[in-house]
Formats: structure tokens, sequence, C-alpha cells
């Protein structure tokens, strides 16, 4: 399987809370992991950034994570009206100087909302970067998917059309909410680690192309054996997925745009 | 033997047979179900290399057995090696289940029974489930649950009813790898109760652990096709850390073992 060249854009270093007997405690077990998978590049936020504090969390990534090819750092980021987070101007300027390949935000878990008055500063500022977006609505099994807030999503893309916003762990309970956006906004995106849909990496490329899908495990969480198989079985093309589990990912970190800053 | 002592990783699907135990037909009214229908369903099961699917209609447990059991029955009748029929039964119908389950296994050419319920919230141990046991003990049939309600109900009914093969739905997939479950533990240690791995969640590593747990020869493979793909579960299986043996009996042998073989 080697030949589709994975880019694993959903990955997590570090220990966490709910650890089910698995967790990428340094790189070398994130390295196992790459192997094992035949994962080419794998885009990592840590799990000090998801679960104790992003900037703490960011800042031992980027230690972590330097000099290591393989790995792209993915930043965990959140507004700055409280003043426990950089102001956005500095945020960028960190993201620029570190080269970090995306950004991941967490609304539900860590207590905010995406309206635009809460977030329009800081993703204002992403947007100018083209710096992809991942939201990350903490969702564990497929039903949660159900309590989405696909209004804030559409208001998100249409408020930001250069800024690639990248849903994380959309199920079997969203096409029929992902499906409109998808028809409207080329400018989003979504990740396939429990993308069980039967048949449904095929529907989405009849529909809307290949260039919507991003390859996603959810290691060290939950087991890529599962999303691997999901692509290797479709029903698409080599081009398609190729784009699918690397290419599409791959152009949109060639994509930002580190000196706007 | 430990998952970390054994010879596995990635064996490709080409070296097995496979059979899903834990399927349905038709949609699912939550969710977007593409390509669910019978012909359908066998396309994907021939492209991905799945022998046989054990099929309940979404019709039958979440709206009327008879109905359903028919839908199943079409199936079967056009597909006969390709779907293996599981029968539903209403629990809150009683006077009902008797009639349905001899169609069902005299008429319809059904295998094994599938109940639901926390759809048709009647427990696994309510009163108006007898007939089934009854008849599923004397005809030797097993019998599929989403759920059997918890441990202590799931070892009683198991020694209660020693010819019925119980199936535990989902609680092999599901389980995360760390810390003793009531329900395994009764798989573990009863001769005629098994697990599949059926989940929409699968914890990374968990599965090498669940078959030190159980044993390979107490799970079974299963997707929720087409509510869900085929594939998804599958990669779980393929790409263990479990040897080529171990996976041949998640994959095919333990359900032949659990269903009459001569049946399908």
């Amino acid at each position: 399987m080697d030949e589709y060249d994975f880019f694993d854009c959903n990955c997590m270093l570090g220990s966490w809370m709910e650890d089910k007997g698995s967790s990428f405690s340094c790189i070398d077990e994130l390295e196992n992991y790459r192997n094992k998978y035949l994962i080419s590049d794998v885009l990592v936020h840590h799990s000090l950034a998801t679960y104790y504090n992003p900037q703490e969390g960011n800042r031992i990534l980027a230690g972590l994570t330097h000099g290591v090819q393989s790995l792209k750092q993915c930043w965990v980021v959140m507004p700055s009206a409280t003043g426990e987070f950089s102001a956005p101007s500095t945020v960028v300027h960190d993201l620029s100087i570190n080269r970090v390949c995306s950004v991941r935000v967490f609304p539900k878990l860590h207590g905010y909302c995406l309206s635009v008055w809460a977030v329009d500063e800081l993703f204002r500022s992403l947007e100018k970067m083209r710096m992809p977006v991942f939201l990350d609505y903490s969702l564990l099994h497929w039903s949660d998917g159900f309590d989405i807030d696909w209004n804030e999503i559409y208001a998100l893309c249409n408020r930001y059309k250069e800024l690639p916003v990248i849903l994380v762990r959309m199920s079997i309970a969203c096409n029929r909410n992902l499906y409109h956006l998808l028809s409207r906004f080329e400018n989003l995106y979504f990740e396939l680690s429990y993308y069980q849909v039967n048949r449904g990496i095929e529907h989405i490329v009849e529909r809307f192309g290949a260039g919507h899908m991003l390859f996603g495990t959810g290691a060290p969480i939950f087991d890529p054996g599962c999303v691997i198989s999901m692509l290797h079985f479709s029903r698409v093309g080599k081009n398609e997925k190729k784009l699918i589990a690397g290419d599409n990912f791959r152009r949109l970190v060639k994509e930002i745009n580190y000196e706007s800053v | 033997m430990k998952a970390s002592s054994r010879s596995g990783g990635f064996h490709d699907i080409k070296g097995f047979t496979i059979i899903d135990g834990h399927c349905h037909i038709g949609s699912y009214y939550r969710t977007h179900t593409p390509y669910c229908d019978a012909d359908e369903m066998v396309e994907g099961m021939d492209h991905v290399g799945v022998s046989k699917v054990c099929i309940s209609s979404f019709w039958g447990i979440q709206n009327d057995s008879h109905s359903g059991n028919t839908i199943v029955a079409e199936a079967i009748q056009k597909y006969p090696d390709r779907f293996v029929g599981m029968a539903s039964i209403n629990p809150n119908r009683k006077d009902t289940i008797e009639s349905e389950l001899v169609r069902c296994f005299e008429e319809l050419n059904m295998s094994m029974i599938k109940l639901h319920p926390d759809w048709s919230k009647c427990p696994v141990f309510h009163d108006n489930y007898t007939p089934v046991y009854q008849y599923a003990e004397a005809n030797k049939l097993a019998i599929l649950s989403h759920s059997w309600h918890d441990g202590e109900t799931l070892d009683k009914l198991s020694n209660q009813y020693p010819k019925i093969r119980f199936i535990q739905a989902h609680t092999g997939g599901l389980w995360g790898g760390k810390g003793k479950n009531p329900i395994l533990e009764v798989v573990k240690n009863n001769v005629n109760v098994y697990t599949d791995i059926v989940s929409s969640i699968a914890y990374y590593g968990a599965f090498e652990k669940l078959v030190d747990y159980v044993g390979p020869d107490k799970i079974i493979y299963g997707s929720d096709y087409p509510m869900m793909s085929l594939e998804y579960q599958l990669g779980r299986v393929l790409f263990s850390d479990i040897s080529k043996a171990e996976k041949q009996k998640i994959l095919e042998a333990n359900i032949l073992h659990v269903i009459d073989g001569e049946k399908i």
C-alpha cells in the first residue's frame, strides 16, 4: 500500500487522559506506527495542547518535531479575548517562523463558540496565510454528529473563502448536511478516519470530485487499519486515491503563505 | 499466546475466505445508507472479496418483523450462496413469535435469529422471549443480539439454554483494550457465547488485546454493512498483529461453527 504516499493529517503526540493502552509518548513510538502502516508523512498536534494548555503543548511539539522530516506540526489555537492565548498577530507570526502546517481548534472541548463575533480576528489572520484549520468538535460516536452546529460551519466557509476549513471525524451521521456544504464551498475539506459510509468515498468522488477528502487516522486513539482499508477498497481511480491519501493535504501545505505575516 | 509473540502484521485479503456475521439489508433512517438493496450489496461484496453476509432487515428490527423477514427471504432466494438469513421477531407481540419463527426456519430458509432489545424496548430477560429461546434451543440455533443486557443475564441464559450459540454484538469491537468487561468475561468463560467486532469506534491496539482476552475462537468479524462499510472493520483484522490462522478463524471459521454449517 506504499504506492499511496500517505500523509496522515490526524495524529496526536503525547499521552492523553483517556489512554486505552496506547499513546505516542515519544517520537520513536510514533515512528514505529508510521513504519508499520507505511505512512510517509504525519501531521501531529500535541496532547498537552489539547488537554492542558495550547501554548505549552505547541512549544513542546515544536521542540520534539524539530529536525524530523516526516513530522509536520499542527498547533492548537483559540481566541485571545481572555489574554490566556496570544493575540492573532502574534499567533500567525509564531506559526510562520515555526513553519507550522496547520492549526486545530477544539470549540467544544475548550468551551467557546466559532461565531464570527468570537473568532473573526483570529480567522481573518489565518485566512491571510491560507493556514488550514481543523475543526475538531470532539466527536466520539457517530451519533455525536447530530450535535454539530452546521450553521456555524456554513458561516465560516462563507465568510473566510480563502481559508481551508477541515472537518475532523466526519461519520455516517453527517452526509445529509455535509453534502449541502460540499456543493457550495471549495474551501471545505473533511478528514476520513471515521467516515464509514458504505462506498462513501466513491459517492463523494462521483458528486464532488476527490479534492475535498483528506486521509487521517486518529492514531494513537483509533485504529489506522480501518481507514487504510476503506481507501484501499474504494472504487475510485488510482489518481483519486493518491490525492486523498496525501496529495490533497500536501497541496494545502504548499499553498500556505508564510510571507504574508 | 500474547499478541506480541505472534507472527502477525498485514495479511492481504486474497489469502482469506470471509463471512461477515453481522449485516443488514435496506436503509437506516438516521443515516444516509447508499447501495443497500440485495443486488447492490452483492456487488459490493464481490468488489471487496466477501463471500457471504449474515443479514437481518432494518424494516424487520425497527418496524415490522414479518415484512422485514420477507425481504430477507427474497434476498436469500435470489442469492442463496451469498446471504445468510437472520430472523427478527417482535418481543412486544408475543402471540406472533412462534408462528414467525416457524415461518422463518421451516419456510424461508433462515439460519439464525436477530434480536434488538434496545429498539424494541424489551430487555432479553423479559418473559416474552421464552418462546424464542425454547425454539432456538430445540433447533440448536444461534442468536445474535444487539445487547444481552449485562454479564449476569448473559451468563444465566447461556447456562439455561446450552444448545443456543449466543452472540453479543458490538462489545468486542467497542472494548478499549483495558480492564475487565462483564460481558467479555462471559464470552471468555462460557463455551456457547461469542462476540462480534462490529463497532463504529475502533480503538488503537485493542483488537489484539481482545484476541488475548477472549481467545481467537470467540470473535466473529462483522461490519453492520450496508449501514457502514464492509471494509472498515476488515482493515482492523487484516492489519492486526495476530497470526494468519487466527485471522481465518475470526473472518470465517468461527461464524461457520456458530451457525450450523450445513445450513449455509
